[in-house]
């Protein structure tokens, strides 16, 4: 048996859901419900569509937004690092190499996912 | 007779230093030095770390590492409040992770059982890019002196809490989440002073402002100032962490340099704000006066 056979490209694409709910639940643990309220009302219905029905549509939705959010993260961030001012200090105690690789690695997800929709559902 | 002469000499000397001076005062003078200077850069930490700023939060967590053997080191039990909260809003958490931080404090309990509790603290973070000398390691020095004595005192009929705030700088983080706790935990809790920026005097009138103070409270600080020759000056909203409980409905009552009347540390927020700018003797005086707020409290 090969391993190919146990994990498809549809596993892979089930696992980009993962962070946006290890986020959510990193709230959850300090009492706030709302980032894994945001996980769920967007990221099941996708991640059902996807494993379900192989909607490409529900794919797509999801690449994109990867992308969006990538894009977001990495102009905010970068804006913080130049704007010192006014920036809590606890924000930009996060802009590490860490942050920026996570930023990278959501952004390059989004447009593999977008770019290979087809082949992986 | 020459030895004589010196030795009446120096008796003279030594007594026009002390004069004016409550005892032990030139020793929590000297502390709160020394506190200022490690917090500040001015001197090195014990580990050989120059803390030119208390931002980060490595820089923090090493601040208040000192601030909990410091504590320690007057022979209080200093404990750490760990937090993780939120940030401002939703879009922000989505982006960041929760913001962590660690207020410091110490419990001086009370020789006779009560339940009260008298919280008085100060920030110990600095803005980013300033040593926060004034603002606020003279708030700290305050405080830590303060609570030396109250340990000191023979009899306290209330419980005193001590308490470091982590993040003031960030829209009062650190003591929003300790006054969350408190109430939270129940505590009865008689008052709460916060000090910030107790540094600058450059009129020399020794005077301060009290902010928002609650009326039992402002009469206290007003009749204890007056003996003590500090003119007082009231002033309205919340500038600092008295902000965080005055929100929770807690008796409060802020302590700081003329900030609304004009006599105020220019530097704050500023590389500048160091070490060399701060009055030691404003210092020392407004010290005076919230220990014997303190040491009324604990009388009554
Ligand atoms: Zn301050």
């Amino acid at each position: 048996m090969k391993i190919q056979s146990y994990i498809t490209p549809k596993h892979l694409v089930l696992l980009s859901f993962t962070p946006i709910f290890v986020k959510g639940f990193e709230y959850l643990l300090i009492g706030n419900t709302h980032p894994l309220l945001v996980a769920t009302i967007i990221g099941l219905p996708l991640a059902v569509l996807i494993w379900f029905k192989q909607s490409i549509w529900a794919l797509k939705i999801w690449s994109v937004l990867l992308i969006g959010y990538g894009t977001i993260r990495l102009l905010l961030s970068t804006t913080l690092l130049f704007v010192n001012k006014g920036v809590e200090a606890a924000i930009q105690d996060q802009l590490t190499p860490s942050y920026f690789i996570w930023t990278i690695s959501f952004l390059a997800l989004g447009i593999f996912l977008y770019r290979r929709r087809r082949q992986l559902v | 007779m020459k030895n004589l002469v010196v030795l009446l000499l120096f008796v003279l000397v030594g007594s026009q230093v002390t004069l004016g001076q409550t005892p032990g005062t030139r020793h929590t003078g000297s502390m709160q030095k020394e506190l200022v200077a490690k917090l500040t850069g001015h001197l090195p930490l014990e580990s050989g770390f120059v803390l030119t700023q208390r931002s980060k939060s490595f820089e923090r967590a090493i601040a208040a590492q000192y601030l909990e053997e410091s504590l320690k080191s007057i022979g209080l039990q200093a404990r750490k409040h760990q937090y993780t909260v939120s940030n401002i809003n939703l879009i922000v958490d989505m982006m960041f992770h929760p913001i962590e931080g660690t207020n410091i404090y110490a419990i001086i309990p009370a020789t006779n059982a009560s339940d009260e509790y008298v919280v008085f603290g100060a920030h110990y973070d600095s803005e980013p890019g300033s040593p926060g000398a004034i603002d606020n390691a003279s708030g700290v020095a305050l405080c830590y002196a303060v609570a030396k004595q109250l340990a000191e005192l023979q009899v306290r009929n209330r419980n005193f809490v001590v308490v470091f705030f982590d993040q003031e700088e960030d829209d009062e983080i650190g003591s929003r989440a300790f006054a969350q706790w408190a109430k939270e935990e129940g505590r009865n809790v008689h008052s709460v002073h916060t000090t910030d920026l107790v540094g600058w005097d450059n009129n020399g009138n020794r005077a301060v402002e009290l902010q928002s103070p609650a009326a039992m409270l402002e009469s206290t600080y007003k009749a204890i100032a007056e003996r003590l020759g500090i003119p007082i000056h009231i002033t309205t909203g919340a500038s600092s962490d008295n902000k965080s409980f005055l929100e929770m409905g807690f008796d409060t009552i802020a302590i700081s340099e003329e900030w609304f009347n004009g006599d105020h540390t220019p530097h704050i927020h500023k590389p500048t704000d160091v070490y060399s700018t701060v009055n030691f003797e404003y210092l020392s005086s407004t010290t005076e006066l919230v220990y014997e707020v303190m040491k009324q409290l604990a009388e009554n």
